[in-house]
């Protein structure tokens, strides 16, 4: 398929990933004012001791976002380069690196809902598990979105000329960790 | 890419089409049929009005036990009704027929594309639109029947509200989906696929109008669906947003934590539902100012004005929502805010409307039917326009709020104002889609007898909300102060029920033209813009015989010196 | 369009490095205890920080076109609004 003009000289897929993003920013941006409003403004919004947060887990879980973003980085980097190897290879790691995450939320909920923090038992369970689980379901789409991505290049179909695909599943991804890195310090840390 | 070669079947040619004009008539044909629904639902509760407590004649026989009993209609009945008459005309009725139809089918034409920019996403957000839809009349079907909390759907009411509300909220969010895809389409569409020459200064008021319109969808909506996502967890997973602690229902208290604000909602709900009043306005006044133009053979008056001003009033639609809120006790500071931004977003509206009106000015004016709808748009849209002023200001709104006088207001704007536009701009576009054109004497009569019979339903209620007449009320005549002015309600019943009849020598027009009317010229009305460039229909998947090429601006009549009084933006 | 891109893999290490060390930082913050405004305001900078870091370098923000950026810029701004604006209204109510 090759590239068509356009008049703002910006490929309309690039185009239209980032006005999705931005619509992204205004659906997470209007839950996180949600939970700021309320925790601010509520006379009944107790959070749990720092000790039943699991900070750990969830620095853990931080980094392993945040490597997964560089690892999607650099399999862009591989392909410009027409690397296909260091493409495969780097989006391997990053969907494992998505899996890990996914694992460790797994065992946070359970261990949060054992402790009885629950979706129904406070503001605070309800804005966790909503915003956690709200973030969960955009990182197993971006997982899928670069599952999609991993098979095409085993296939050989992205070129150093052809790879705009592998930047939108990026784009996608840096945005759901760019989301963590804003719920992590909110519901964790302070 | 390359449809064109290959060999469609009726399938892929008439429902799963990824051509942008199959799928506008989709729009449009799915969102005349909301229209219409949402009219009737109307027309039942217009007899509870008129004739409180009587047997809906005929009708009510076919009515089930839980709705109307003995034709009688129950007042949860009527809660359902005005919710879901709300609901279908603002979000299945008048969005999907100005941004999906209109949008769709003549943005591309009119900047000279092939189709948009993603014709996949645009077939996907019909039919999640068509999804949405089916949902939300099927939730008449629940137990309990409808969402019966208002189109506004205020919490804690609606939270504590029958099955119906959880599957309105579901619907919202299938609805509210495809209109993010739709807007992402249109806006890479006009950024990036306008045809060499067609600048930014060049571009038809209705293209700008749906631009803008697109924005304000991407923008606003997703707020909503946060706000829907809360509620619906509220409904079904015991969580409390939007529920104070202490509430009690049906006498027994509420097992909640609570703490939640059920101005939380409001504000959400708000955030996207009056940058929505735009999205209702703007698109009929790009199609006014193009029929306008049109019609008077002359350049509209301030082009860049009427630009300017769409573009500040997209930016403060999201400055003014909590004046639909001043009842609820807000700080003075807060409410003296955005009384302000009220008032200075009634400038732009007043701009536009002004140079809509100037454009008259000096114009040999053809009187062609959608020219009739528009220059009725112009002082109908300015009723609804003014009306909205007393709104703004905290001291007559604490009167007039929750009046009849809100509902005289916004009918005035979306029905005499934007459906009137819709109509002509259906007039005026129906030779492009069709290759025909409408007969000309049912036209004026449909335009006579629905703006007179528009203004006899929605007039009387700037006078039943003066008296003090609360809106949603299923028994007027429950209360003293309303009973004076009950005679009102029965004239506009009669009109109601009138402006059916009224529909149907549109409607007959409309598919006898489809088939037999007469045959018109690629530009019938000897137009400007693009979209008369192409042939009537425009060629499937590809509109344009040849790539024009715009060489000036959108509204070039009567140039001096040149041997037509209209000069084609591609004419070289 | 981006052409030497062996010094981008090095930008994008440093990036990485960067925010692995103000994660370390914005934890260790949390656990000194301070008095509650400033513990919010070095959280939301560190987060600000981090988010930046992130749009400008592995999103390539830096290196798009005006209309990109505008776009998140209004996209910021109307949550701005959004917070900002309901904020004074929810807590008074109580």
């Amino acid at each position: 398929m090759m590239m068509e003009e356009t008049a703002t000289g910006i490929p309309s897929g690039k185009l239209g990933i980032w006005m999705f993003l931005a619509s992204e920013v205004m659906l997470f941006g209007a839950f996180i004012s949600s939970y700021v409003i309320l925790r601010t403004g509520s006379p009944l919004f107790e959070i749990p001791l720092r000790e039943m947060l699991g900070i750990p887990l969830a620095t853990l879980n931080t980094f392993i976002l945040i490597t997964s973003s560089v690892t999607m980085v650099l399999a862009l980097d591989s392909i410009q380069k027409n690397n296909q190897k260091g493409l495969v290879g780097f989006l391997a790691a990053t969907v494992v690196l998505g899996f890990a995450f996914l694992g460790i939320k797994a065992f946070e909920y359970h261990h949060k809902w054992a402790e009885g923090i629950t979706l129904s038992s406070g503001l605070f369970g309800s804005f966790y598990y909503t915003l956690t689980g709200l973030h969960a379901l955009h990182v197993i789409g971006g997982i899928l979105f670069n599952l999609y991505i991993l098979r095409n290049g085993m296939k050989g179909i992205y070129s150093n000329d052809h790879h705009e695909r592998v930047e939108y599943a990026g784009l996608y991804w840096h945005f759901v960790d760019l989301v963590w890195v804003i719920l992590f310090p909110i519901l964790y840390l302070l | 890419m390359d449809q064109g070669h290959h060999k469609e079947t009726f399938i892929s040619k008439w429902v799963f089409s990824l051509d942008h004009k199959i799928i506008g008539l989709q729009y449009m044909f799915t969102s005349l049929s909301f229209l219409l629904s949402g009219f009737s639902l109307m027309l039942l509760m217009r007899w509870q009005l008129a004739f409180p407590g009587q047997p809906i004649p005929f009708l009510g026989r076919f009515l089930p036990e839980s709705m109307a009993p003995g034709g009688v209609m129950l007042p949860e009945f009527y809660n359902q009704l005005g919710a879901m008459h709300g609901t279908i005309m603002i979000f299945l009725g008048i969005v999907p027929l100005g941004v999906g139809f209109f949008g769709n089918y003549f943005l591309p034409l009119q900047i000279g594309a092939r189709d948009m920019a993603f014709p996949r996403l645009n077939m996907m957000s019909y039919w999640i639109y068509l999804l949405g839809g089916l949902v939300m009349l099927s939730s008449f079907m629940m137990p309990g029947g409808a969402a019966q909390s208002g189109w506004t759907s205020y919490a804690p009411l609606s939270v504590t509200a029958p099955a119906g509300q959880t599957v309105w909220i579901l619907a919202m969010v299938l609805i509210i989906t495809s209109s993010l895809f739709g807007a992402i389409n249109f806006i890479v569409t006009t950024l990036n696929l306008r045809v060499e020459g067609l600048t930014w200064s060049r571009l038809p008021i209705f293209v700008w109008a749906q631009f803008v319109t697109a924005i304000l969808l991407l923008f606003a909506f997703p707020v909503l669906e946060a706000g829907a996502v809360l509620q619906l967890l509220d409904r079904i997973a015991g969580t409390s947003f939007y529920l104070p602690a202490g509430l009690v229902v049906d006498g027994a208290p509420l097992e909640r934590t609570g703490g939640g604000s059920p101005l939380l909602w409001q504000h959400l709900f708000w955030f996207l539902a009056h940058p929505e009043v735009y999205v209702l306005i703007l698109p009929a006044m790009g199609i006014v100012a193009e029929i306008i133009a049109n019609g008077t053979r002359k350049p509209l008056f301030g082009y860049k004005e009427i630009v300017g001003a769409m573009c500040f009033l997209g930016v403060m639609s999201f400055l003014v929502w909590a004046h639909h809120m001043f009842l609820s006790g807000m700080k003075t500071s807060l409410s003296y805010f955005f009384m302000t931004t009220t008032m200075i977003i009634s400038i732009p509206s007043v701009a536009i409307l002004t140079c809509l009106v100037l454009s008259l000015k000096g114009g040999s004016i053809r009187f062609t039917t959608p020219m009739l709808f528009a220059i009725a748009f112009l002082p109908m849209f300015g009723i609804g326009g003014l009306t909205g002023l007393p709104l703004g200001f905290t001291p007559t709104d604490v009167y007039l709020h929750d009046t009849y006088y809100v509902i005289g207001h916004f009918h005035y704007v979306v029905v005499t104002g934007t459906i009137i536009a819709l109509f002509g701009g259906i007039y005026y576009w129906f030779p492009k889609m069709f290759g025909r054109s409408m007969n000309s004497f049912w036209s004026k009569v449909h335009f006579w007898l629905t703006i007179l019979l528009m203004n006899g339903i929605f007039f009387p209620m700037f006078i039943q909300g003066l008296a003090g007449v609360q809106r949603r009320l299923y028994d007027p005549t429950a209360q003293l102060h309303n009973v004076a002015v009950q005679p009102t309600n029965v004239f506009m019943s009669y009109c109601a029920w009138g402006l059916l009849l009224a529909q149907i020598p549109f409607i007959v027009n409309f598919f006898y033209s489809m088939f037999k009317g007469k045959k018109t010229a690629e530009n019938p009305w000897e137009a400007t813009t693009l979209e008369w460039a192409c042939p009537s229909p425009p060629l499937p998947h590809k509109n344009f015989e040849k790539t024009p090429t715009v060489h000036r601006g959108p509204y070039e009549y009567s140039v001096p010196g040149h041997k037509t009084d209209f000069y084609p933006q591609n004419a070289a | 369009m981006m052409k030497e891109s062996s010094s981008m893999v090095k930008t994008y290490l440093t990036v990485f490095a960067t925010l692995a060390l103000l994660t370390g930082l914005t934890v260790g913050v949390a656990y000194l205890h301070l008095e509650r405004t400033s513990a919010v305001m070095i959280a939301i900078f560190i987060a600000g920080l981090k988010a930046s870091l992130i749009t400008l370098f592995f999103m390539h923000f830096k290196f798009e076109k005006g209309i990109i950026h505008w776009t998140l810029y209004t996209a910021l701004f109307l949550v701005l609004v959004l917070i900002f604006l309901v904020l004074p209204d929810i807590g008074v109510h109580h």
